[in-house]
């Protein structure tokens, strides 16, 4: 048994509410829960960023290229015949994984530091992570309606792999 | 007035440089610590710097550290900008210099709120 606090009090609760904030002060909108039918769609693009320290894992943003561009768009409230680039799409959702990775390190307990986020493009299944997800543990997934497509935030823990090397 | 915001993110640099805009300020911006120093030592020197803390190349701590060591920047005034919420970060960066700490996600009013506290509001929209 650790005598070290608990330094991993991340739950389905914290990141919805941490997502509230970002969505609602980032895109300007309100958080709505994914209520479509069936399996959510693999992913085609994928923002990560990762936690290292004393705590260790990654948050993560699922979403079809079209949820993607509306974030974007949302973002730095474009015109509605303004086309963004694909690396403006990319960076925009890159920046709102480290805003809500940022907010979750600070829940944390600890010494932790967080990454520099990174893309990821191409269909995924849940089952198919990037190496950044290997030996990763889901500690919270929440699926949110962006416009009707799912968006998904995810968070991973390598706690276990930690202890395996220690 | 002029402000030189400092981040990573093309998106981020283009929010804040609105409000700014908005705000009647005269915006640069840089991508990383070390491109922001190219700027500073362009001549270009900003009465605001708003830095984010997590860069490629050059992190804004260290940015911080260094517009502090150089007399010629000494007023120039640095708010930190970034996810990093953590009260021993928000110390460490007051430490090494930073005058104020905008913690993202944040709205258009809490950046103005801080200007406001900092006298850097622009005299036509300063209340």
């Amino acid at each position: 048994m650790s005598l070290l606090p608990d330094t991993s009090p991340i739950d389905d609760e914290l990141v919805r509410a941490v997502v509230d904030q970002v969505w609602e002060s980032l895109l300007g909108a309100e958080v709505l829960p994914w209520y479509g039918e069936g399996p959510v769609a693999p992913a085609v693009l994928q923002a990560e960023v990762t936690l290292t320290g004393d705590w260790n894992g990654l948050v993560r943003i699922g979403c079809a290229q079209g949820a993607a561009e509306g974030i974007a768009a949302a973002m730095l409230m474009a015109g509605a015949d303004e086309v963004l680039a694909a690396e403006d799409v990319h960076d925009a959702v890159g920046e709102v994984v480290n805003v809500v990775g940022g907010n979750v390190k600070g829940a944390l307990l600890g010494d932790t530091a967080l990454g520099l986020p990174r893309i990821l493009t191409g269909p995924r299944t849940g089952d198919e992570v990037g190496p950044a997800t290997a030996a990763a543990e889901p500690v919270s997934r929440c699926v949110l309606d962006w416009h009707g497509v799912p968006v998904t935030v995810e968070v991973f823990t390598r706690e276990n792999e930690k202890e395996c090397r220690s | 007035m002029r402000a030189l915001v400092v981040d990573d993110s093309r998106a981020m640099r283009r929010i804040v440089a609105r409000i700014l805009t908005d705000l009647g300020y005269e915006v640069a911006e840089a991508g990383d610590g070390q491109q922001a120093l190219e700027v500073l030592a362009s001549g270009a020197k900003p009465d605001l710097a708003c830095i984010d803390w997590n860069m490629p190349v050059m992190d804004g701590l260290t940015l911080v550290v260094k517009v502090r060591e150089n007399p010629q920047w000494r007023d120039v005034t640095l708010m930190m900008v970034t996810t990093e919420s953590e009260h021993s970060q928000i110390v460490r960066a007051l430490a090494a210099g930073a005058h104020e700490y905008l913690i993202k996600p944040f709205t258009p009013d809490s950046l103005r709120d801080k200007l406001d506290l900092l006298g850097l509001l622009p005299s036509a929209v300063a209340s």
